[in-house]
């Protein structure tokens, strides 16, 4: 019960996340970037972007 | 994606720890071929976010959905978040101010702030070797550091251009530093 609690009280930040789904946030990420880059004329690395 | 490096030296860092710089972490975090090419090559090595990299990942992300989204990556489970406490701050604080000064002598009074604490949490860490990953060869020199490796990545841009993109792997030299500072101009 206990490490259920303490589970509980870990922020969204604290969370590890497996590389599977690491993938899969890198696949929202990539949709928004090129959505980014299409607003744009100039070529844009990924980490000049903001949003 | 095609890479091109030497396999003998990806064996001989096995279990180095690497710190990654931001623009290895935002390529990888936008790209999935990129994210899956590069950290199965450094599988065997740990894999260390410095606080200032982690600002500098996340400072563009004023969405909030976007900052989530980019925290979540930051904890995926192949990180590990560098130690930092008072001690710290202060040992980088000092190590910082030798560290512009050496560059400022070398000709290179604009090196960004950001790349100049992320050198000197390097150079404060004597006792734990650290090697770093970045695609800037500009601001990350052999001045400082030794050249291990080149890593390239054949890519594709926005527009299906083709250009190969390279990452440099380097550890810093404390006999360098120490070089350096000796040699400033009284």
């Amino acid at each position: 019960m206990m490490k259920v609690s303490k589970e509980s009280k870990k922020t969204e930040a604290e969370k590890k996340i497996s590389f599977s789904d690491g993938l899969k946030i890198v696949q929202e990420i990539q949709k928004k970037v090129e959505a980014f880059n299409k607003t744009k004329s100039s070529s844009h690395s990924s980490n000049e972007y903001s949003f | 994606m095609n890479t091109h490096f030497d396999p003998t030296i990806i064996e001989s860092i096995k279990g180095k720890y690497i710190i990654l710089d931001n623009n290895v972490l935002s390529d990888s975090a936008s790209s999935p071929e990129f994210y899956q090419t590069l950290y199965k090559i450094l599988e065997n090595n740990p894999l260390f976010i410095d606080p200032i990299v982690k600002l500098e990942f996340l400072r563009g992300a004023y969405i909030e959905k976007t900052y989530k989204e980019k925290t979540a990556f930051l904890n995926i489970e192949i990180f590990t978040h560098m130690v930092d406490h008072n001690d710290i701050y202060k040992k980088v604080y000092d190590s910082a101010f030798n560290i512009a000064r050496i560059y400022s002598h070398h000709k290179r009074p604009n090196v960004p702030l950001g790349d100049i604490f992320i050198t000197a949490r390097q150079q404060i860490h004597t006792q734990q070797e650290y090697l770093f990953l970045t695609e800037d060869l500009l601001d990350f020199t052999t001045l400082l550091f030794d050249r291990m490796l080149i890593l390239s990545f054949e890519r594709k841009d926005k527009d299906n251009n083709e250009h190969i993109q390279h990452l440099q792997l380097l550890k810093f030299n404390q006999k360098k530093f120490k070089d350096c500072l000796d040699s400033l101009p009284q």
